[in-house]
């Protein structure tokens, strides 16, 4: 039985949805850069989770929004990357709301929010203003010596 | 009574074999062409195997709408609008992606995939909502081949029965 459990590739939840991704990964296309760098290497090829990126997951042809909806639907866990591009941008607000529908669904710890640039102090949609008060953010920090504690952090915050 | 004659012939129609995977719609110049000659060479060969229709290779008259429009209608399972910064200013784009949102479900089916070929160049108004296969991100590169062979490999519905009404 435990044999079996460990050959899928998803874990199936209580009412027999499956999950797909270990987390699905809204980011601004000007961050796919850190995400690609930084994100990938630590949380898939370390610590072998599998991530849903835009990039790489989303199929050609589909309606973008098809696209957002329907992966964060099987996926454990939203990754929000917060910046100043992510807070500008229509798509980045349109993957925020949907993530905060997860929030009210699933409670809080369904999404985790890294803070990539402070945006905290600037305007920001309402959606994004009440992300930043239900769920604790993830700094990202400009020293080295900050990137043990971040991730850490981050994969508590995904377990 | 029904027309027989009507339905059968539109019957047959129905019946026409999707003999092409995809219709490639793509601009003019050496660039664009080199591009779709060298994506239809890895297309088309093991282990893909894609059936491609090429304008430049396949079609006769170049400029006969009736048959560009039968052909992306009725002979081809997809439209690969492929987008350069000349290509989006050219006519036959927004013609071909025009024919291609009038086949039934072309939502459902994903019948229309747009390729990027230059960074910026922007999408047609009509289809500017979907997902596309971007050859311009360096960090991509590596992925965008499976998902564009994963799209044009997608499911497509069956033409619907044509039910006959018996008196």
């Amino acid at each position: 039985m435990l044999l079996v459990r460990s050959l899928q590739p998803y874990d199936r939840l209580p009412d027999g949805e499956e999950f797909v991704y270990d987390a699905f990964v809204a980011h601004h296309v000007d961050n796919r850069v850190w995400v690609i760098n930084h994100l990938l290497p630590f949380l898939e090829k370390q610590r072998k989770l599998r991530l849903c990126l835009h990039e790489r997951d989303f199929l050609p042809g589909n309606f973008i929004a098809d696209n957002i909806v329907n992966n964060m639907k099987v996926s454990r866990k939203v990754i929000l990357v917060f910046s100043e591009d992510f807070a500008d941008s229509e798509w980045c607000l349109f993957e925020a709301t949907t993530a905060y529908n997860r929030i009210l669904a699933e409670g809080a710890s369904s999404v985790v929010i890294i803070m990539l640039e402070d945006i905290r102090h600037r305007p920001v949609d309402n959606t994004i203003r009440n992300l930043l008060h239900a769920v604790a953010y993830i700094e990202w920090g400009s020293e080295r010596s900050d990137r043990p504690v971040f991730f850490r952090k981050l994969l508590d915050a995904l377990q | 009574m029904p027309d027989n004659k009507i339905t059968k012939e539109y019957g047959k129609r129905c019946e026409v074999k999707h003999n092409y995977d995809a219709y490639v719609s793509h601009g003019s110049s050496d660039r664009d062409r080199q591009f779709v000659r060298m994506l239809a060479n890895i297309l088309e060969q093991e282990p893909f195997n894609f059936h491609l229709f090429l304008p430049d290779e396949n079609l006769i008259d170049k400029d006969n709408n009736s048959i560009i429009s039968e052909t992306i209608k009725h002979k081809c399972n997809r439209l690969l609008l492929v987008m350069s910064k000349d290509y989006a200013v050219d006519k036959m784009s927004d013609f071909t992606v025009n024919v291609a949102l009038d086949i039934p479900n072309c939502r459902r089916d994903r019948k229309i995939i747009p390729v990027i070929i230059d960074r910026q160049c922007g999408l047609p108004v009509m289809i500017n909502h979907l997902t596309s296969a971007d050859f311009t991100i360096p960090e991509a590169l590596t992925w965008v081949l499976p998902r564009l062979c994963a799209a044009l490999r997608a499911p497509i519905s069956k033409p619907s029965q044509i039910k006959r009404r018996t008196t």
